[in-house]
């Protein structure tokens, strides 16, 4: 039989249609999941399966949609009475294939649900493992969410040798539930090398219709669409659906006029449907989508092409040079890392660069929380920044989308590591144009190797479109003739239709006023073709060419970005003046005027001693507002507004005091106990303790009790604060008090949380109890005062 | 009878903001002004995208504790004895989408404040949600309070039925944890008997 992959590049094929709807029709009992019959009624599947065939359809999706092991415990037996009936139905006929069919596990990864990536790849794993020899392709359908398919495509790579497909659903505004977009989907599943992609499901092939166009101008391989015949109806307690075969059919002839290659059916459709679709397109013209030459980086929202606009990759998620950036990864604190990526992304950049090696820290675990929490809270695309092969791997297994891996060089070893992990989970490379001999002094030599990594590269089916070559800025100081080289290896780059990155500040180490050659050097490479600049985003004067750039050249549409710009920058600067005139730290601390604090407790620092500023200045806005608060003169949303001001300013403060000044003696450890994702109150209790100038180790929700105890012995730490909401979870929480007993006997710990009260609180054996933020803070004070 | 799936996104305009339910879980006086989160409810807002599904369904009152209403038998008093004398009922659910826990996920890294602050008022706009597509799905029929799953002894259990049966992952994105809690955070399930 000729493979389904060859079959694909010459004639149009069919997958069949619904299967829980037409199964209801021949008696399934309503709210009877429909693999129960793989079991009881055989015969059944298998007569659906012939009526698919028989109208037409090449692919039969085995009856295997709702079943997992975390459903059933005889999935393998279900699995394989499924495969029975679809072996039975394909048996002697040609160019019939069996997909096995994994559908979505029903619950949402973390973080925005609760099972693990790798609890998802090893689920899909399982299921696979049982079918693939019975199978022709493995089909990876009615994914709602981008981090979902990524674990369904991973399993499959790791579990089989089959083709994968995949198609996923779209609502109305053309996006995944969790929000993806065709394009962003179409560059993370083609970079993880699936054999065909497209849309199921839905709500009807009318909505689809706009779709197939973004897929066709996006795809490089074949395009599924499988629609379902509109939307249910309940016609005397049975479900049907409102699109008839006809209106269905006209539908998918034009499908298939605008590029589809593999037509189906999913929810409502019945082998007429398919009988007809298959009828009416048998006239249309039939190709595969064009291989296309865009480079192109995804995160779990969207895609961001390298072309013609410049794109900012901010550099400030790396610890060189930044101690405080430092002292947040040895304390694990990824509220740091986190504001870090949101003040880039407010500053305009598209990509982020994260790196997070420090040689005292174990950058494997440093690198998966950074990344997760970076992609917690925005959604630009991530550039994976690492020297170590394994780091990057942990990584690009994990992250969401289809990353930038920072880097491989011309060096044998590089590249032999690096590639074979781009083919497996996928991603775009900045390849360095340095090798074992280093770096060459010629433009014309760093293009040459720029040639060979892209040359091994293909090795590993790895695209020109998917490097990214960093013909490396090298400091001016030490070689006035470093910018030109550099320079020129961007032309004939760029010439040469490679696109290129650099790591622009490099330029000018050494000299005084770096930004004046940073932002000219950034300018001159833009106009030699320079397409991705890693920088610093808060440096004005890069910001000022990025913007003035894209307007010279025609990329800023009636320069309206720029006039935005413009106009931002001035009002900022307008704004900051007028609020620094007016304001006191103490006012600006009680109001919760956060900018405004670190613009006082800055200008106060540089006539005053940093612990007079805290004791003269911020502890009694603190203790205004505090008592306010107790009085009901004041409410919790001012109390934490100050709480936050008190703590920036405290930040600034602690960056000018001497070192022996500065203790951490007085630390908290704070964690909601696993099992509770509720932590709004453990974010409160954190931030009042914060402005309080504790130190406070947030391990965050849903946290084990070793973790707490880890912790508490990591960082020495004799005070532990534990939160709960839900009465499920405490028994989890008396758990956690019993371990810190246990094993860290002179640990004292606070409770708090909705369901506790103060004697519920003595029961689980907990030392104190905290009955809201400013009572959270009284006790700790009071605990390191005595 | 033909009851078709009532489906549909409410513009974030028509979503009525109710002031008592957000000084209430803000825990602060009525007299809150508002107009001081003004950036915050933008922002918001933006990242709201409500959608709601509903069925109609036969309602089958058994026992005194027994009640049957398109989602399989559900034992509760509660709920028994707010549908007693209805026939029929709607199942609904509302959802204010998936970016509003993104929003509020990273808030919670960048600022506590306002962490707390919107999702007090999120959890008002779900609630103003249920209100409008409530009134949506009801129309001109006289209705009972509606009444959601985990509410009194209705257990939190019947979660996962009641959401196949408004196909709520499908069309909403809906997705239940082992906690029985749903995905998107701001999302409200609940049972409206019909009384005529």
């Amino acid at each position: 039989m000729t493979k389904i992959t060859d079959l694909i590049k010459t004639k149009r094929l069919f997958f069949d249609g619904g299967t829980g709807t037409v199964l209801q029709s021949m008696g399934l009992p309503a709210g009877t999941p429909p693999e129960m019959w793989n079991l009881s009624a055989p015969e059944k599947i298998t007569a659906l399966h012939e009526a698919y065939l028989n109208s037409g359809a090449n692919i039969i999706k085995t009856n295997t949609f709702g079943i997992n092991r975390d459903k059933y415990n005889n999935y393998e037996e279900l699995i394989n009475a499924a495969l029975d009936c679809a072996e039975k139905a394909v048996s002697g006929r040609e160019n019939a294939f069996i997909a096995f069919d994994i559908g979505p596990t029903g619950r949402l990864l973390k973080p925005l649900g609760d099972l693990d990536f790798e609890d998802a790849v090893e689920i899909f794993s399982a299921n696979i493992k049982v079918a693939a020899s019975r199978s022709d392709v493995i089909l990876i359908e009615t994914m709602n969410d981008s981090y979902e398919t990524k674990a369904a495509v991973l399993a499959a790579k790791e579990s089989c040798d089959l083709p994968i497909f995949v198609t996923n659903v779209y609502d109305e505004t053309g996006k995944l539930m969790t929000g993806a977009s065709p394009e962003a989907m179409i560059a993370m599943l083609e970079s993880l090398g699936v054999s065909a992609l497209g849309m199921n499901c839905s709500l009807g092939p009318d909505k689809m219709l706009g779709l197939v166009d973004r897929f066709v101008e996006n795809a490089s391989v074949p395009i599924i669409v499988n629609p379902n015949a509109g939307l249910p109806v309940v016609v005397d307690g049975k479900t049907v659906f409102n699109t008839d075969y006809e209106t269905f059919s006209d539908y998918m002839v034009k499908m298939a006029v605008k590029g589809a290659c593999i037509l189906g059916g999913c929810c409502g459709t019945t082998p007429d449907y398919i009988r007809k679709t298959v009828g009416k397109t048998a006239s249309v013209e039939y190709s595969v989508p064009n291989y296309k030459e865009k480079t192109v980086i995804s995160s779990y929202t969207h895609a961001v092409e390298i072309d013609e606009q410049p794109i900012l990759i901010g550099e400030r998620i790396n610890p060189t040079g930044k101690p405080r950036f430092k002292e947040a990864l040895r304390a694990n604190d990824m509220n740091y890392i986190a504001n870090e990526a949101v003040k880039q992304i407010d500053a305009g950049v598209h990509v982020l660069d994260v790196n997070v090696g420090l040689p005292e820290i174990d950058e494997k675990i440093m690198m998966k929380n950074a990344v997760e929490a970076v992609q917690t809270v925005t959604d630009v695309p991530l550039q994976l920044d690492s020297n170590n092969a394994a780091v990057l791997e942990d990584a690009m297994r994990i992250y969401n989308g289809k990353p930038l891996v920072n880097s491989v060089n011309g060096e044998e070893e590089s590249m032999r590591k690096i590639f074979p992990l781009v083919q497996k989970y996928g991603g775009a490379v900045i390849a360095l144009t340095m090798d074992n001999s280093g770096i060459p002094e010629t433009a014309e030599k760093r293009v040459a190797i720029a040639e060979r990594i892209i040359s091994v590269a293909s090795e590993y089916g790895i695209g020109k479109k998917d490097i990214i070559v960093d013909p490396l800025a090298l400091t001016v100081s030490s070689n006035q003739q470093s910018a030109l080289v550099t320079l020129k290896a961007v032309k004939f780059l760029s010439q040469k239709g490679i696109k290129t990155s650099l790591g622009v500040s490099n330029i000018s180490f050494g000299l005084p006023k770096r930004e004046l050659i940073n932002s000219t050097f950034f300018a001159n490479a833009l106009e030699n073709g320079l397409n991705c600049a890693i920088m610093n985003p808060f440096a004005s004067g890069m910001m000022d060419v990025y913007h003035s750039f894209r307007v010279l050249h025609g990329l800023d549409a009636a320069c309206s970005d720029y006039i935005n710009y413009a106009n931002s920058s001035e009002a900022q600067t307008a704004e900051k003046t007028a609020k620094n005139e007016e304001i006191t730290l103490h006012k600006a601390v009680y109001k919760g005027l956060k900018e405004n604090a670190v613009s006082a407790v800055k200008e106060l620092l540089k006539n005053s001693e940093p612990l007079c500023v805290i004791n003269e200045y911020i502890i009694p806005a603190l203790n205004e507002i505090g008592a306010d608060f107790e009085a009901k003169k004041a409410f919790l949303p001012q109390l934490l507004m100050s709480a936050e001001a008190a703590s920036a300013a405290f930040e600034e403060v602690k960056a000018v005091m001497p070192k022996s000044e500065v203790s951490d003696s007085r630390s908290v450890v704070l964690a909601t106990v696993k099992g509770d994702i509720h932590d709004i109150g453990k974010n409160i209790v954190k931030v009042m303790l914060e402005s309080y100038g504790f130190t406070v180790y947030d391990l965050g929700r849903d946290v084990s009790p070793e973790a707490v105890l880890e912790a508490v012995q990591k960082f020495n730490c004799k005070f532990v604060g534990l939160s709960a909401l839900m009465t499920t979870t405490v028994p989890v929480m008396a758990e956690t008090i019993k371990l810190l007993n246990e094993k860290a006997p002179d640990v004292k710990i606070m409770v708090g949380g909705a369901v506790l009260n103060k004697e519920y609180a003595e029961m689980i054996k907990a030392d104190f109890y905290g009955a809201d933020a400013m009572d959270a803070v009284r006790i700790a004070e009071h605990f390191y005062e005595i | 009878m033909i009851y078709p799936t009532d489906y549909g996104i409410i513009p974030t305009s028509e979503l009525n903001l109710n002031k008592n339910e957000v000084c209430a879980r803000l825990q602060t006086s009525r007299d809150t002004n508002l107009t001081d989160f003004s950036l915050l409810i933008s922002e918001l807002e933006q990242n709201i995208l409500c959608k709601y599904s509903a069925v109609r369904v036969p309602v089958i009152l058994k026992e005194e504790d027994v009640v049957g209403c398109g989602f399989g038998e559900v034992k509760s008093v509660n709920l028994f004895k707010n549908l007693k004398g209805c026939n029929e009922a709607f199942l609904f659910g509302v959802t204010l989408g998936i970016n509003v826990d993104r929003f509020l996920n990273k808030l919670s890294f960048t600022s506590p404040a306002s962490h707390f602050i919107a999702d007090a008022l999120a959890s008002a706009y779900a609630e103003a949600a249920a209100d409008k597509a409530e009134e949506i799905i009801k129309g001109n029929l006289l209705c009972r309070p509606r009444f959601s799953p985990g509410y009194g002894d209705l257990a939190l259990s019947c979660q996962g039925a009641f959401l196949g049966r408004i196909n709520a992952q499908k069309l909403l994105g809906i997705s239940l944890n082992k906690s029985l809690l749903m995905s998107p955070a701001k999302t409200i399930t609940a049972i409206v008997g019909i009384e005529k």
